[in-house]
């Protein structure tokens, strides 16, 4: 374990670790463009140039190994000289774009120019012009001129995504960076050279010219669009998710997002947002006054459902009735302030069946009634089921509150979790599971004792009409679309009325159609909970919005057993509640009483308590980092600081 | 938009192009090529022999070309642009059935090669980097040539014209059909 | 001059490069000495002992590069002969090549042989394509006659030759941009460490030698080290190749023992001036080494040494000699625009800053230039120097530095009268 001095701080390192790094472990920082800890050395730049004693010359810290007694000066007169050379040198030709340029503000030729360069310009030449402006792919523009040749976007093509789009050509100071005709920086993953392109060379054509990036808030949160998780930035301003970026995490997704991750935030833009919950006209969307609270409260109490488990602390039945004061109000956390509706300030429209709201109401609260008043008489029928349509966009928290719900109230002992599946896992990060929960659903539902069953037996059961209700998740909670696989994969058929027709594959949009459908022709009352209308939503007696990606705290649990928490930045974009507070809200007035202050925070440490996989776990514990199932194999890795950044292998 | 004025840069056709390029096809060539390339550890190494029998029998490297050479050697096709625009021997558009390279390096700068380099771009009607619109010659100044002590010189396709008179010029262009 | 050829002393011939003609000479008979009764060892210690420096430009010692190859390695080791040549003002190893294309490949298998290395790539630039065409015929007859392939003069040692042409690069005479080249890249120099003898060419161990320096070994193994030490003086010993072009009366490729006195080169050899005009300057070694005055070369010994300590180098001993009529500023403009035409564009400070030197020189030279100029010429310069990847950055810097430094007036008058004193 070599030894060695940096700017008089002593530092141990492991045998084999490069001087910036070993500068990193002492928490001095070399200034750098082309070496990055993902990808292979380049040395090319020269901004890493240090002192070492005994060296005749400067050399380049990110290759340079450390040896035992090295003694390294990082801002001695020398150093100082060759940072303000690179950099003039950097600037000579480059062009005077950054009032214009995205990257101003987390530009490094900017952020090193300032602390390491000149303060004026010696050039009196015409700059070196290159091409500018160039569709290089997709997604990504790329100015030439603007580009350092740092090299990282081309060893990112060759050694991340192997696709070799990008080379450098020509030679001298034309040196640019091309790409073979027909054959664009198309691949999955373009994105990420744009967030290593340490300059505005590399910009993303979704974001150009949209926001100074010193407007955006980061909000630290995880992707929904598949089972990795990877961890990301939601770059947030004028009240959008502007941009998303990759967050480091070196379990899940190294420093890299796919691209459609990346511009997952686009769709919740799209129209079609369930903007105010809603009640079919049948059903007459009024308060429940006390006295048939109290009536529904009993009934819920006397007549446990066959099969019942004693409901836990989160749904607990503490009085045979709730206190008027807890209806139709709706209880708030401190943590869930931001999620309060701002929309229920004022006089709410009035709730589709007619009839004004009174003061003090809210269209919410006489929807989620209406859903209450539902299934209670669904629950007390002698005959019929009620039953759970789940997601696995949901989150943990989600899942157990509706999981408990299902169990505990309804007595359910299987429900329906489709899947949402496109195209293969890849070699980097895609997951053909698109839903960011699977596990996560699979490990709460099994630790509750339900069992998953496929979509084709629930619509077999609605198809019957031994449905009363149905309570559906629908499969636009995170604001994704819901794309059908070309060919069914393990799902069984189902007999339909006009058989010969292909089966609907689970989670695919005529899945849910067909579900709507059956539920509609056989008069089981279907209570979708959704953020984005679909022909779930459409046909349902009840819906009920929820909130999505960016509006929710919660938790996540990715396909390896990663539990990760998605954070909120937005302000609600709909009269819409979380979906555990959905059904924590029914529950309570089906004579569970929830405690005071039940956030997400409090939901997952009740969900931890109970459900096997997830003991210990608390969201102190999850950081912002994540961590692991019980027994999930989904470890830290022991992350060496001695990496000698030639580990460019796929995570 | 290609990067350079100097006419001495190469300009690959279109790079950047959303258009696929099909690769030249030539069965001959191709067996030269695997044969080159059994001689080398690995096929890469074939990367530049390969370039120069497709540049002799086809006259220049078009896209075609590089898209072929890589198939042949399964490079990336980006690979064999970024070496192609790397190397000045290889010529990314047609040029002239003589193309007349011309020293322009110190030695042979002082001792006549200027003056015969204006000669030429008065004789032949050409600047530098351009074609006689009958695609007889074409015209290029490069770097040292090797023959400093041998000016005033250039090299016109494979041979070294050296100890040049304007005489000796005005025999040697006629006789270049 | 009593001066008995060595490396020349076969180009007069007709069809020297002949295999028949070689063969004529004695050729290959130190590859037979060696393959015979010399082991390995005693070979590279001969070499050694000889005190061989590189004729490339670098002037290392070429039994010491040979003793850097490992000994026992899985992996193949391998001799590449650098024919690359494209040092402004240098044309020696083409001569060797056109018409003496044996000796440089009885070096290379003799090399190879000290070194335990059974393959050798010899990377010479494309333009040379009668030197090219040359060599194949002459590799091909070596290969014939059994000097080279499997089972070399029946010894049991078997050594490849081939043949790899370059397509226009500089930078890839330098040694690790060639072994790129070599395997089918951009001509990009490599960071060092790895060394080429650890991590050569492939990956496997590599050592690098120029056309003349491998030249050179046939006469070492054939006459002896004693023989070599005799010419020329110490640190500085065996014949040599000097390339003169300018303005001479006879400019041309000269062989003289190592470390000829100046004048003996100009006058003796090259007949003086070519003109009525004086002595100005002359770059003694190449365009990368430092220019001298006229009276900084006087007296000089044209060795190694001798060079050094008038601070500038024997490099590639490419002579080019100007007289009065060459404006100096023209001139450095000329080598300039060289360098920015040649840097690969890896590192930025040569990428930028050859490029940024090339342009001021040419403000100068159109009369635009502001007195700050010359200063600043030798500031990009000083920036460039030590902080690159490989010596092409040092290459560019040294001449614009000695040039601004030793005719400042000539740089001084374009700038204040915007033209030129001296054409």
């Amino acid at each position: 374990m070599p030894k060695l001095t940096i700017d008089g701080k002593e530092v141990e390192v492991d045998p084999g670790t490069t001087v910036i790094r070993a500068a990193e472990k002492a928490g001095i920082f070399i200034p750098r463009y082309c070496w990055h800890p993902g990808l292979t050395i380049a040395g090319n730049c020269r901004m890493c140039l240090v002192e070492v004693e005994k060296m005749p010359k400067l050399v380049i810290s990110c290759s340079t190994q450390t040896a035992e007694g090295m003694v390294v000066r990082t801002t001695s007169p020398k150093v100082k000289e060759a940072q303000d050379a690179v950099l003039e040198f950097l600037l000579i030709n480059h062009p005077l774009d950054c009032p214009i340029c995205d990257q101003a503000g987390e530009c490094k030729l900017q952020e090193f120019a300032y602390g390491y360069g000149p303060s004026q310009s010696r050039m009196l030449e015409e700059k070196t012009h290159k091409p500018k402006q160039i569709d290089i792919g997709k997604n990504i523009v790329f100015d030439g001129e603007r580009c350092i040749v740092c090299t990282r976007c081309v060893r990112f093509t060759q050694e991340v995504t192997k696709t070799h789009e990008l080379t450098v050509s020509h030679r001298g100071d034309h040196v640019t960076i091309e790409t073979f005709p027909g054959m664009p920086l198309d691949n999955a993953y373009s994105g990420n050279t744009v967030d290593i392109c340490p300059v505005g060379a590399l910009t993303l054509k979704q974001f150009r010219f949209q926001q100074r990036v010193w407007f955006l808030k980061d909000v630290n949160s995880v992707c929904a669009g598949c089972a990795r998780g990877c961890n990301v930035f939601n770059g947030i301003s004028k009240g959008r998710i502007l941009r998303i970026t990759p967050r480091e995490n070196q379990d899940v997704n190294r420093w890299w997002i796919c691209d459609e991750g990346r511009l997952s935030y686009e769709k919740l833009a799209r129209g079609g947002r369930i903007a105010w919950p809603r009640v079919a006209d049948r059903l007459a969307a009024r308060p429940i006054p006390e006295s048939e609270l109290a009536a529904l409260a009993s009934v819920a109490a006397a007549a446990p459902a066959p099969g019942a488990h004693a409901p836990g602390p989160a749904l607990a039945a503490s009085s045979a009735s709730p206190s008027p004061a807890a209806a139709p109000m709706l209880e708030t956390s401190e943590e869930e302030r931001p999620v309060l509706p701002k929309f229920n300030e004022g006089v709410p429209p009035a709730p589709r069946s007619g009839g004004p709201a009174k003061p003090g109401e809210t269209v919410m609260a006489a929807a989620l009634d209406a859903a209450a008043r539902v299934l209670a008489e669904a629950r007390a029928g002698a005959e019929g089921s009620v039953e759970f349509v789940l997601s696995a966009r949901a989150t943990n928290e989600d899942l157990y509150v509706l999981g408990r719900m299902a169990r505990d109230l309804f007595g359910a002992t299987r429900l329906a979790l489709p899947a949402h599946e496109r195209g293969e896992d890849d070699a980097l990060l895609l997951r053909r599971d698109k839903t960011p929960n699977r596990r996560g659903a699979l490990a709460i539902l099994g630790g509750l004792g339900l069992a998953v069953e496929s979509g084709a037996e629930l619509l077999v059961r609605v198809g019957s009409g031994s449905a009363r209700a149905v309570v559906a998740l629908g499969p636009n909670l995170m604001g994704l679309e819901t794309e059908p696989l070309l060919e069914p994969r393990g799902v069984p058929g189902m007999d339909r009325a006009d058989k010969g027709a292909a089966p609907a594959v689970s989670g695919s949009p005529e899945w849910f159609e067909s579900l709507a459908a059956a539920a509609a022709g056989t008069g089981a009352a279907l209570i979708a909970i959704d953020a984005f209308e679909s022909p779930l939503t459409s046909g349902a007696a009840v819906v009920l919005p929820a909130l999505t990606y960016g509006e929710i705290e919660g938790s996540f649990t990715n396909f390896e057993g990663r539990v990760q928490r998605v954070r909120a930045g937005l302000a609600p974009g709909a009269d819409g509640l979380p979906v555990f507070r959905i059904a924590q809200e029914i529950a309570r007035r089906l004579g569970a009483a929830p405690p005071a202050r039940h956030g997400a925070q409090e939901t997952f440490s009740a969900l931890c308590a109970e459900i096997p996989a997830f003991a210990g776990l608390s969201y102190a514990k999850l950081g912002e980092a994540g961590a692991p199932l019980a027994g999930s194999g989904a470890e830290s890795e022991s992350g060496s600081a001695s990496g000698s950044g030639s580990e460019a292998a796929a995570p | 938009m290609s990067a350079a004025h100097d006419p001495l840069l190469p300009m690959i056709d279109a790079p950047y192009s959303r258009e696929p390029v099909a690769p030249l096809e030539d069965p001959d060539l191709a067996r030269e090529i695997a044969a080159v390339a059994a001689r080398y550890p690995t096929k890469q190494a074939a990367l530049l022999p390969a370039l120069h029998l497709t540049q002799r029998k086809h006259g220049w490297v078009s896209p075609a070309a590089e898209a072929f050479v890589a198939r042949e050697l399964g490079l990336p096709p980006s690979h064999v642009q970024g070496a192609v625009t790397f190397y000045t021997l290889y010529r990314t558009r047609p040029m002239g059935r003589h193309h007349i390279q011309v020293c322009r390096t110190l030695s042979c700068a002082i001792s006549g090669n200027e003056e015969m380099i204006e000669y030429l771009k008065t004789k032949l009607g050409i600047q530098p980097g351009e074609v006689t619109p009958d695609g007889r010659f074409s015209l290029v100044l490069v770097e040292c040539l090797g023959a400093c002590g041998y000016a005033p010189m250039f090299q016109v396709n494979d041979d070294y014209h050296e100890h040049l008179t304007q005489e000796k010029v005005d025999t040697l262009l006629e006789s270049m059909k | 001059m009593s001066y008995e050829p060595v490396l020349l002393r076969n180009i007069a011939k007709p069809g020297s490069e002949t295999l028949a003609v070689y063969e004529q000479g004695g050729g290959y008979a130190a590859l037979r000495k060696a393959l015979t009764s010399m082991t390995p060892d005693e070979v590279l210690e001969e070499v050694k002992k000889s005190g061989l420096r590189g004729r490339g430009g670098a002037g290392f010692p070429t039994g010491m590069k040979w003793s850097f190859m490992p000994k026992e390695t899985p992996k193949p080791k391998y001799l590449v002969c650098n024919a690359d040549e494209s040092e402004p003002g240098t044309y020696k190893d083409r001569l060797l090549m056109e018409r003496d294309p044996h000796v440089m490949l009885e070096g290379c298998l003799i090399a190879c042989y000290a070194m335990g290395s059974r393959r050798c790539f010899i990377y010479i630039r494309g333009e040379y394509v009668q030197a090219a065409r040359t060599l194949e015929r002459a590799i091909a007859d070596a290969y014939a006659k059994g000097y080279a392939g499997a089972n070399v003069l029946g010894k049991g040692w078997d050594c490849e030759l081939t043949l790899h042409v370059g397509a226009g690069a500089y930078i890839c005479g330098e040694e690790t941009a060639l072994m790129e080249s070599i395997e089918g890249k951009r001509g990009y120099p490599r960071l060092k460490p790895p060394f080429p003898a650890s991590f050569g060419v492939f990956g496997c161990p590599t050592t690098i030698n120029n056309v003349e320096t491998l030249s050179n070994v046939p006469y070492i193994i054939d006459r002896g080290a004693a023989w070599f030490t005799s010419i020329g003086r110490e640190k500085n010993t065996g014949p040599k190749l000097y390339c003169v072009s300018g303005h001479v009366k006879r400019p041309g490729i000269y062989e003289a023992a190592l470390g000829v006195p100046w004048e003996e080169l100009l006058n003796d050899y090259c007949g003086g001036m070519s003109g009525p005009r004086p002595l100005k300057a002359v770059i003694p070694g190449g365009s990368s080494v430092p220019v001298l005055r006229a009276e900084e070369i006087a007296g000089a010994r044209m060795d190694f040494d001798d060079l050094a300590a008038r601070k500038t180098l024997l490099g590639s001993a490419g002579v080019i000699v100007m007289d009065t009529s060459v404006c100096m500023v023209k001139a450095i403009h000329n080598l300039a625009r060289f360098y920015a035409h040649e840097s690969c564009g890896q590192c930025t400070p040569c990428r930028e800053g050859c490029g940024w030197m090339e342009k001021i020189i040419a403000r100068v030279l159109r009369g635009e230039g502001v007195p700050k100029d010359p200063d600043l010429l030798l500031d990009v310069a000083g920036n460039i120097t030590g902080n690159t990847i490989c010596p092409l950055g040092d290459a560019a810097a040294w001449p614009v530095q000695s040039f601004v430094a030793k005719f400042r007036n000539e740089f001084d008058h374009h700038i204040a009268k915007k033209a030129c004193d001296v054409s």
